[in-house]
């Protein structure tokens, strides 16, 4: 009797610690999460183990441009689309799209709206576009309808979905930048001064998890730095990627 | 009056497409260190009306800042003659360049050095560096250099990445493509129907890196990049590889190199213009492509704005391109996808991204998978490309792909949680039904009541015992033990079926020597293989194989999964495994 009670107690305990997972896991997740459509791992998850800088030395003004919320995208995918609408325009592109969004995984908050488009010139017409969560631009997630005889043939790109973000920052542009240098160490006497344009809240996917974010050009004085472009979260100010602002 | 309307009309059209190109303004600024940047004082949205009156002081060209400008023409020139592509970004941008200064974005004055500014103004800036004051020629002489900022530019009017490594990367490799084909272009006299490939035409910088050996920088050759072979110019020796590089980075805890890991993809690219082997490893002979065919690819990649995020992702979009324009199977199209499998990037096809109706399943389990969960996805074929368009009229259903960034934080605390629930409500379902065939058993068996769960246990199997029905024959045989088997392993591009011995096969530099000689042999430089480094179990009927470590060094499981000595890992074989043993990669398949 003594193992039976046991082992019921153990199942029960398991499966409560079981439930405690999926409710904190959906916490957590609920708290900016997405999916990404595509394929698999991509090197950088593998480079941070291998000799990135620690983002909280003393002051980030001599760091590497590489920090460690690089950008994670899964490899390009392409996804078949049917549609009895003919592509003729970026009118009717839009409305694939918009047809296809739920194959795609995408939700109401989520938009494809076409940027440009381009005859390849051996009978493929490529509308492009970029997907957006709540009006807000997704960063990296670029796609391309193809169409063939104005026929929709296959979405081609990368997407994010199941995206779930309070898309109002918590801290102004200028904010958000002083707040992640501060985290970092730099001390006050050092400024913070943002080169205005350009300045664009995007969602941000870094390795586990969406961000709202701020790309804010800037630098530090005393002694003054290059100019960098940063990539902030806008909720919490927390420096998620410093770019450099030319390609040599 | 027609003749006079013809005229009109031909004057109107002349002078619209004279207006409609791009002017470069050049600026001089002889030799100095410019203490400000350029970008703080540029008007954003009025930098090209700002440009025609901008430092008069500067306008006037020395020699220097001349070939800079007019080599900034060339670039300008080749897009448009050649894609009627107008300025960088094919939207007429003007471009602004500021030559012959040195500039201060470090804690010195840097005179050895080209940028191209990834602002949003609107006109492209391109700087290009004073050199060394005495030389004879400055940086703005080399038409590759040159060529490679004007390339940045190109690369940001497409849809590759760039806030990562790999698209930093890439950003470089496909500027490094764009300046060593306009010079190409350029002294094969402006026609890429006779631009030929000379002993130095994918060689950079020449002018460049006399200017450092003048300034007394120890300088060893005496170009900047060779793109034909990234090895040569004194950087890693492991820059033939992406998965090689990044073990070398890791072992020798550096920080990843954007132009290093760009060295890749140049690299395929001049195997497609110029064909040969690879440099290091050497493997097949490709043909060559020519410059022509090799560049309308990339162009066409460009200009439809297909996505990459990755070498792989690059790969696959080139190859699409060249299925899209010269036809699935095409000499083009398999030379392209010949050239990245030469560099180790794998051409992998354009497929179906995963919706998020069905749960992710890690790649490498310990337990036996489920294979009724396997993605159903084409599996990429490293010898025949399958990057090819969508044909219309079979549209598939969406098909879910490995996606292991869905296994994140949430997702996996999710799952695990799930997994347990169910286990344990398995658990006690199964129990309660035993319960009760043994309660039946009980009663016909006259067993006690009141024993645990244990005893009842122990007990039925005595009660199943009971009846006298003859026990089934154990078989022995083993499922996945068949006569004869074999695999496919692909070793620095050279690939062979190899026959099982007890359906299995040990990798290392002795133990396939034993098995296929030939493939041992590309083993022999790297000195991290050990004699058995891992042993390789086929199960046929599972569609699996497990991999064993036998070596201290460890390996890699499809670059991610990292195995340590006796650890075991099981996979699907449905697709190849890619076990990196040292910095080898080899890949296992099905025949």
């Amino acid at each position: 009797m003594k193992y039976s009670v046991s082992n019921k107690m153990l199942l029960v305990a398991l499966m409560i610690l079981g439930v405690a997972m999926v409710v904190g896991g959906m916490t957590w997740k609920m708290s900016g999460s997405a999916t990404v459509a595509g394929g698999d791992v991509s090197m950088e998850a593998q480079e941070k183990s291998g000799g990135q800088q620690n983002p909280s030395s003393s002051d980030s003004s001599k760091q590497s441009t590489e920090p460690p919320g690089d950008l994670e995208l899964s490899p390009v995918g392409s996804l078949p689309v049917s549609s009895d609408t003919s592509v003729v325009d970026d009118e009717s592109a839009a409305q694939v799209l918009e047809e296809s969004k739920s194959d795609m995984g995408l939700g109401q908050d989520d938009s494809l709206p076409i940027l440009s488009h381009s005859d390849d010139g051996y009978g493929h017409v490529f509308y492009h576009t970029q997907q957006y969560y709540k009006g807000i631009p997704v960063y990296g997630t670029e796609m391309v309808l193809n169409t063939q005889n104005s026929q929709a043939s296959e979405v081609i790109g990368t997407w994010l979905t199941s995206i779930e973000l309070d898309v109002v920052p918590t801290l102004g542009a200028e904010e958000a930048l002083i707040a992640a240098y501060r985290s970092q160490g730099v001390p006050e006497s050092r400024q913070v001064v943002m080169t205005t344009d350009p300045t664009a809240l995007v969602v941000y996917p870094t390795e586990n998890r969406v961000v709202l974010a701020w790309i804010i050009n800037g630098r530090l004085s005393d002694p003054r730095t290059e100019d960098y472009r940063h990539i902030v979260n806008a909720h919490e100010g927390e420096m998620i990627l410093k770019l450099d602002l030319v390609h040599q | 009056m027609k003749t006079i309307t013809y005229l009109f009309i031909a004057i109107a059209f002349s002078w619209l497409s004279t207006s409609a190109n791009a002017e470069i303004y050049a600026f001089d600024f002889k030799g100095q260190c410019m203490t400000s940047e350029f970008d703080n004082f540029i008007p954003r949205h009025e930098a090209d009306s700002w440009a025609q009156t901008a430092f008069p002081e500067y306008r006037e060209l020395g020699e220097k800042a001349r070939m800079a400008k007019f080599n900034v023409q060339v670039a300008y020139d080749f897009f448009l003659q050649e894609y009627n592509w107008r300025s960088i970004d094919n939207l007429d941008t003007d471009i602004l360049l500021f030559a012959n200064y040195a500039g201060t974005r470090g804690d010195d004055c840097d005179s050895f050095n080209a940028y191209f500014w990834q602002n949003e103004v609107s006109a492209a800036e391109i700087s290009i560096l004073a050199g060394y004051p005495d030389a004879p020629t400055g940086i703005g002489h080399d038409l590759d250099v040159v060529g490679h900022e004007f390339g940045h530019g190109i690369y940001a009017a497409g849809s590759g990445g760039d806030g990562h490594l790999a698209g930093r990367a890439l950003n470089d490799s496909v500027a490094d493509m764009v300046g060593v084909t306009v010079r190409a272009w350029f002294e094969s006299g402006k026609s890429f129907e006779n631009t030929v490939v000379r002993a130095n035409t994918f060689e950079s910088g020449k002018h460049f890196m006399t200017n450092m050996r003048m300034a007394g920088y120890n300088v060893d050759v005496d170009f900047l990049r060779d793109i034909a072979n990234p090895t040569r110019h004194g950087g890693i020796s492991h820059t033939e590889d992406l998965e090689a590089y990044m073990l070398y980075v890791r072992s020798q805890n550096l920080e990843a190199d954007h132009y290093e890991v760009g060295g890749i993809t140049s690299l395929a690219y001049a195997l497609m213009v110029k064909g040969g082997q690879h440099p290091v490893k050497g493997g097949d002979s490709l043909e060559p492509m020519g410059f022509k065919t090799s560049f309308s690819i990339l162009m066409y990649v460009i200009k439809n704005k297909l996505p990459f995020n990755d070498n792989e992702d690059f790969a696959s979009a080139l190859s699409y391109a060249a299925s899209n324009m010269y036809g699935a199977q095409s000499t083009e199209h398999l030379g392209t996808v010949a050239a990245f499998n030469a560099v180790g990037v794998r051409v992998a096809p354009i497929m179906p991204p995963a919706i998020p109706t069905e749960p992710p399943v890690p790649d490498v389990s310990l337990p036996t998978p489920d294979l009724d969960q396997e993605p159903s996805v084409p599996a990429p074929d490293v010898s025949v490309p399958t990057s090819m368009p969508t044909d219309t009229s079979e549209p598939s259903i969406p098909q879910s792909t490995v996606s292991a960034l869905s296994l994140n934080g949430p997702m996996v605390l999710m799952m695990l949680g799930g997994v347990v629930v169910l286990l344990s409500m398995t658990v006690i379902l199964l129990s309660g039904k035993r319960n009760k065939e043994v309660q039946a058993h009980m009663k016909d068996a006259d067993v006690p009541l009141g024993v645990g769960l244990d005893t009842i246990l122990q007990d039925n199997r005595k009660v199943e015992k009971t009846p006298s029905v003859p026990e089934p024959t154990p078989s022995v045989v083993k499922t996945h033990k068949i006569a004869i088997e074999s695999l496919r392993l692909e070793i620095n591009g050279y690939a062979k079926t190899v026959e099982l011995q007890n359906s299995c096969v040990e990798l290392g530099r002795t133990a396939l020597a034993e098995v296929a000689q030939d493939l041992s042999e590309r083993l022999a430089d790297d000195p991290y293989i050990s004699r058995r480094h891992a042993r390789v179990d086929y199960y046929d009927t599972q569609q699996e194989v497990k991999i064993t470590c036998l070596s201290e060094n460890g390996l890699t499981i499809n670059g991610i999964h990292e195995l340590g000595v006796d650890e075991k890992a099981r996979i699907s074989i449905k697709r190849p495994v890619d076990i990196t043993l040292g910095k080898t990669k080899i890949t296992v398949s099905k025949v």
